[in-house]
């Protein structure tokens, strides 16, 4: 990790119109990413980390709009502010080129009609001018370098496992060296060794391309053991963001406590307590701090005002009235 | 492990014992639809030896009462009809066995076959070529209108086609020959060859009777394929790796060809030979409105004029189209579709 | 922008509807006010273009083409209803028994049976019997063998549907729950059948007045109660078209031009509801 900044959001709000009623999913959220850091994206279904994911990679389309804010990639030369692209200037200037999207249910983003070599000529031959033989000879090798057996480049994706398709989207992800590479819940639906190979495998490959990773899931496991930092969401707002060995030892949101609380540890029997209540509706968020009605340690403040974003130290942020100084 | 790839071309062995399942299923449904098609016509209440009877005298010399009744017992002999109804069906299954289907009551002493072998060509002529025409056209009409279904021009055209497909052909069939005969006046040809080459002297006598037929059916089969395809293709747009496809920046044309497109392709393959199998039912109603000379045009006068052995030769031609249609595409289809043919990965 | 496409999805519906009231509106009223015996000839002057007294015209016949097109609409609607029962009833008991069934023999004999009348030519065979019992058949008798002949496609379809839903996790779910079969059904599968059953009747009045109507045109059915049908053939054996008659068959076929229509809008708005609740 180093202290280049890739990505940069700047209170962003951004969310879906539907019907009357306008969701809230993405509200006012700021954020720094570090180039070759991994970041995990933590929170329950439904905080927004999709969305937040759909906003910074700038697939915005109606119902989904952003209000307010910017996102800025910072590539070594240039800088696209995100949110001003026009999805066709995306696709021909940023996207798969400086930024990768790895979709949840990885399993079915692959054609069932195409053979796994065509996906990857085909990207090569838009985005570059070798020729078709040139290409796939590129792709044989490619694949070879990712330790995939080259039987796997003329099958049909219904021949793969499922974590042999997975490891062909990351794979695709990172064909052109992206900067960033956001990958969406890119293990849920495989069984728990196919999950740790193929996270182990992303990781060894993410430490020699040395691109930004940001890994959304609800497992904190998984952020645990792999990422750099964690930034906590709920309900559409991050809460706190923190190196990950410091949230697991020191947890200062009273989310993140619970999150962390929850998880059992060797050796420590006692009962596990979840929390009461649910998350609150996105279309009609309760006032003030988002948690409060579930929040053990809710004040009268917390019930009115939002609390900002406070600097604890260097890369340690929380959003929470117990930790203002009054 | 769960990283293994399942390279099975041999959904093989499996294969082969569904196929002798359909195919015998195949047997059975023909037997039936022949069984039904031949009790249908022995449900006639009229005599068609009778008929023809009547015809002979009518047309020919006076002949005395013996030679009335020598006649009527060889007509009787000749078309099996002296014989019980199960001995006729008996016949009437070894016929189709050897296909040769009889005497044609009608064009009588001409057999049944000799007049299908002559009118056959030209309904095969219409039939595959408006088949083949609409299905190209109307399958990419309706991939592209379902890619782009949201722009008002496609929406408005939908709108057409929705008032056009429910419509019975009968009505535009007639509507084609009221605005082009009796309005535009574009007269159809009226040649007819019977002795049919492989030559341009052929064809364009077939084409000239032919264009306006054809164009009937093009028209409504182009909106049937095109609105079936324009389905398939919503559907198809919603599939999770036609998002992926756009979010990688790829071009709309890509999408069209190689995710949307092959995808609808696929399945309009296999309605494609059905339809195929359909050619010799499908012309009755075409033909007898344009007075086109092809197998439509034989069945419906023999069926006016209660002749079985010809009626039953069509409908024994248009059975097996179908089914033995249906049947190759099922065994063709895993061949086309990767998704059939190799079993899952787990 | 989505919330005015959503009201447009649904007008085009509501107007279909209204459409198809008015229409039988229509058949119903204008007969009743004008009781000449429909099957009556040359009871107006012939071959009248439209005027004030006879809107639409009359017929070389010698009929009011604005009072034919009124039977003529009831008498297609309620042909193409009474069929449409018919056929639905039919292809539904065959069809779902053969896709519930876990008697492998019983399934084999009803696939058997369905196939064998899906591939039988059935427009020469109707044709056939039509003209043989051309006398006897009545608009019920019409209906009636159109359903027993042309029933074969709609059964294959509920019987796939069928088979689907056996297979959905909801149906192992009940299963497992201790449902009967008979409260599996209703309980599962009643939406999908009430569903399927509502589309598969709308799409059927469609499919049997176009094969009447067919049958009509080749002069088959009992020409003396009106049809679109029989209009059609009538003008062709009396050459309206070169004669210049158009208000002859220009009114009925626009009338019936647009009652098909609203009847397909309906079922497609109606498919596309039940697949967006599905969803």
């Amino acid at each position: 990790m180093s202290n280049e900044t890739v990505l940069i959001l700047n209170n962003v709000k951004a969310g879906y119109a539907i019907k009357r009623k306008f969701i809230d999913a993405v509200s006012s959220v700021s954020l720094e990413l570090f180039h070759g850091e991994i970041f995990g994206l933590a929170g329950e279904s439904g905080c927004g980390k999709s969305t937040l994911l759909r906003v910074i990679y700038g697939f915005v389309e109606p119902p989904l709009q952003i209000m307010e804010g910017s996102i800025i990639l910072k590539t070594k030369n240039e800088k696209f502010e995100i949110n001003k692209l026009s999805i066709e200037e995306l696709k021909k200037r940023v996207w798969w080129r400086y930024i990768t999207w790895i979709l949840q249910g990885a399993m079915n983003v692959l054609n069932p009609t195409m053979r796994i070599q065509d996906h990857f000529i085909e990207m090569m031959m838009l985005y570059s001018n070798v020729d078709r033989k040139e290409a796939y000879k590129f792709i044989l090798e490619y694949l070879k370098s990712l330790g995939l057996p080259k039987e796997v480049a003329s099958a049909y994706p219904t021949q793969l496992s499922g974590g042999m398709k997975q490891r062909i989207v990351i794979a695709l992800a990172l064909l052109f060296n992206p900067l960033v590479v956001l990958a969406d819940e890119p293990t849920s639906a495989l069984d728990v060794v196919t999950q740790r190979v193929l996270l182990e495998h992303l990781l060894s490959v993410q430490k020699e391309k040395r691109f930004t990773l940001v890994l959304v899931s609800h497992d904190m496991d998984i952020h645990g053991v792999f990422t750099d930092r964690i930034g906590v969401m709920y309900a559409g707002k991050i809460v706190e963001i923190a190196p990950t060995k410091e949230l697991f030892s020191e947890p200062m949101h009273p989310y993140s406590k619970a999150l962390i609380e929850s998880l059992p540890r060797v050796g420590d029997k006692t009962i596990r307590k979840g929390l009461t209540g649910s998350p609150p509706d996105l279309s009609n968020p309760p006032p003030g701090c988002r948690f409060h009605p579930r929040c053990p340690y809710a004040m009268d403040i917390c019930r009115k005002e939002e609390p900002p974003q406070i600097t604890i130290d260097k890369n340690r942020y929380v959003s929470c009235w117990l930790y203002t100084k009054r | 492990m769960s990283l293994k790839i399942n390279f099975s071309k041999s959904s093989l062995m499996p294969l082969m014992h569904n196929i002798i399942e359909r195919i015998i299923l195949m047997l059975f449904t023909i037997w039936t639809g022949l069984t039904i098609a031949f009790l249908v016509t022995r449900l006639s209440p009229r005599n068609p030896a009778e008929q023809l009877l009547s015809r002979i005298i009518a047309a020919g010399t006076f002949m005395r009462p013996e030679e009335i009744e020598a006649m009527r017992s060889t007509i009787m002999e000749l078309f099996g009809f002296d014989k019980p109804l199960w001995e006729q069906y008996i016949y009437f299954l070894k016929s189709v066995l050897s296909f040769r289907f009889g005497p044609s009551l009608l064009n009588f002493p001409v057999s049944a076959n000799d007049i299908i072998a002559v009118y056959m060509p030209w309904t095969i002529f219409l039939m595959l070529m408006s088949t083949i025409i609409s299905w190209v056209i109307g399958v990419v009409v309706g991939i592209f209108m379902g890619i782009w279904d949201k722009k008002k021009g496609i929406r408005v055209v939908e709108y057409m086609f929705i008032v056009v497909f429910p419509l019975p052909y009968v009505v535009l069939a007639l509507a084609f020959l009221i605005i082009f005969v009796g309005i535009l006046r574009i007269y159809v040809g009226v040649a007819y060859i019977t002795h049919l080459t492989f030559s341009l002297e052929t064809f364009l006598a077939m084409l000239s009777r032919a264009w306006l037929p054809a164009f009937s059916i093009i028209v409504l089969s182009i909106v049937n394929w095109a609105m079936g395809s324009l389905a398939l293709a919503r559907t198809a747009k919603k599939e999770p790796y036609v998002f992926y496809g756009v979010i990688r920046g790829l071009p709309t044309t890509a999408l069209l060809k190689r995710y949307v497109g092959k995808n609808v392709l696929i399945l309009q393959i296999t309605a494609l030979a059905l339809s195929l199998g359909n050619i010799f039912g499908g012309a009755l109603v075409t033909e007898y409105i344009f007075n086109y000379p092809g197998l439509g045009t034989v069945l419906y006068n023999s069926i006016v004029s209660n002749d079985f052995n010809t009626m039953l030769g069509i409908a024994t031609y248009s059975i097996l189209g179908v089914t033995i249609a249906s049947v190759l595409i099922d065994m063709i289809y895993p061949f086309i579709d990767p998704r059939v043919r190799y079993g899952g990965g787990e | 922008m989505e919330e005015v496409n959503n009201m447009v999805k649904y007008l085009d519906m509501k107007i279909s509807i209204a459409i198809i009231i008015a229409l039988i509106l229509y058949s119903i009223v204008v007969p009743f006010t004008k009781p000449y015996d429909p099957r009556a000839w040359n009871v107006v002057p012939r071959d009248q273009p439209p005027s004030l007294q006879y809107p639409f015209g009359t017929t070389s016949t010698g009929q009011d083409v604005f009072l034919l097109t009124a039977w003529a609409l009831r008498n297609t609607l309620l042909l193409g209803t009474i069929a449409s029962i018919m056929l639905v009833l039919i292809s539904f008991t065959i069809g779902s028994i053969a896709g519930a069934t876990r008697n492998a023999l019983l399934r084999a004999i009803l696939t058997y049976l369905i196939d064998s009348f899906c591939i039988i030519p059935f427009l020469p065979i109707l044709i056939m019997v039509a003209s043989l019992w051309r006398e006897r058949l009545g608009i019920i008798g019409t209906a009636l063998i159109i359903a027993v002949l042309g029933w074969g496609g709609q059964s294959r379809n509920i019987r796939s549907v069928i088979m689907g839903l056996r297979e959905r996790t909801f149906t192992y779910t009940a299963t497992f729950s201790g449902y009967s079969l008979f409260k599996t059904i209703y309980k599962s599968y009643l939406p999908y059948i009430v569903q399927w059953l509502s589309v598969a009747f709308i799409f059927g009045i469609i499919f049997c007045t176009g094969l009447e109507t067919t049958l009509s045109v080749f002069g088959i059915t009992s020409l003396e109660n009106p049809t679109i049908g029989t209009i059609i053939f009538w003008t062709r054996e009396y050459q309206a078209y070169l004669r210049g008659l158009w208000w002859w068959y220009t009114f009925p076929l626009i009338f019936f031009i647009i009652l098909l229509a609203s009847l397909y809008i309906i079922v497609r708005r109606l498919v596309s509801i039940f697949i967006i609740r599905e969803v």
